[in-house]
């Protein structure tokens, strides 16, 4: 496949489509570009090609049932020692407001 | 919200942060450590916040954006965490197989950026959220990323791809 003719300023087009790090107002052009320039479209079918490699070259773990179970059980330990039970109703918050110090002396 | 409503939500979640932490600890007894210690900063830094919300469980798009938010808010602790414990996290990497050996040679925070941009799908913006980056830096980190991973592939398995 010929790339070297693809001026720099479409190839960073394209891959900057391919790679979501594109700006919004120029999409329609890589769109254009692409639909538009065979060239272009080769192009663009290359860089897809290199992100799905890419992706397989990044690990996808898989949580495993019982690194899960213990997770959950610590994450609603934590929740019960430090969560409230119910949410707050107005006067209990202010209640937690006005008997909250408002500045602390370490001393 | 009350405790339940906020366990519901988080089940959801959890599975989720500790992947994106095994990916950048290498290690699955870090992971667990480093979500759980997250996960209680997160809440004690924001309890009050969260005790206060109003949120319609039963209204799906309500749920899927408070979901979102927190993954973004509960994976940026993870990275917080592991920026500090860097020292120690260092050590189980070296003892990841051959695998994904190009991935787990980059740094902790490209490895990270790379997973939550590909296998996530985090738009750049979330990024500069994480991160706390501005926009061309988070690009040209991924840039930078991507080819180290690309390049320490051989250039025979790209020309196949390409082909």
């Amino acid at each position: 496949m010929e790339v070297a003719s693809i001026s720099n300023k479409n190839a960073n087009l394209i891959s900057a489509y391919v790679n979501g790090t594109i700006d919004a107002k120029d999409i329609s052009l890589a769109e254009a570009a692409i639909g538009e320039d065979r060239q272009l479209a080769d192009f663009y079918e290359r860089k897809l090609k290199e992100r799905d490699f890419l992706r397989q070259l990044i690990p996808t773990p898989q949580s495993t049932m019982h690194s899960l179970r213990d997770l959950r059980q610590e994450i609603t330990a934590v929740n019960e020692e430090i969560y409230p039970l119910k949410k707050l109703n107005i006067f209990q918050r202010i209640y937690r407001f006005l008997t909250k110090p408002v500045i602390t002396i370490r001393y | 919200m009350g405790r339940e409503e906020l366990s519901f939500i988080i089940d959801h979640i959890i599975p989720k942060v500790y992947d994106f932490a095994y990916v950048i600890a290498g290690d699955e007894l870090a992971a667990e450590q480093l979500v759980v210690d997250a996960y209680t900063v997160f809440i004690i830094e924001n309890k009050d916040f969260l005790s206060k919300e109003d949120l319609d469980l039963d209204n799906k798009s309500h749920r899927k954006s408070f979901q979102k938010y927190l993954y973004r808010e509960l994976v940026r602790e993870v990275y917080d965490l592991t920026l500090k414990r860097a020292h120690l996290l260092s050590a189980n990497n070296q003892e990841l197989g051959s695998e994904f050996e190009n991935f787990y040679n980059l740094s902790m925070f490209k490895r990270g950026l790379l997973y939550l941009k590909e296998i996530v799908g985090f738009t750049v913006s979330d990024l500069q959220e994480v991160f706390v980056l501005d926009r061309y830096q988070v690009i040209e980190a991924f840039y930078n990323a991507k080819h180290e991973v690309l390049d320490s592939t051989t250039s025979s398995s790209l020309e196949q791809v390409w082909k």
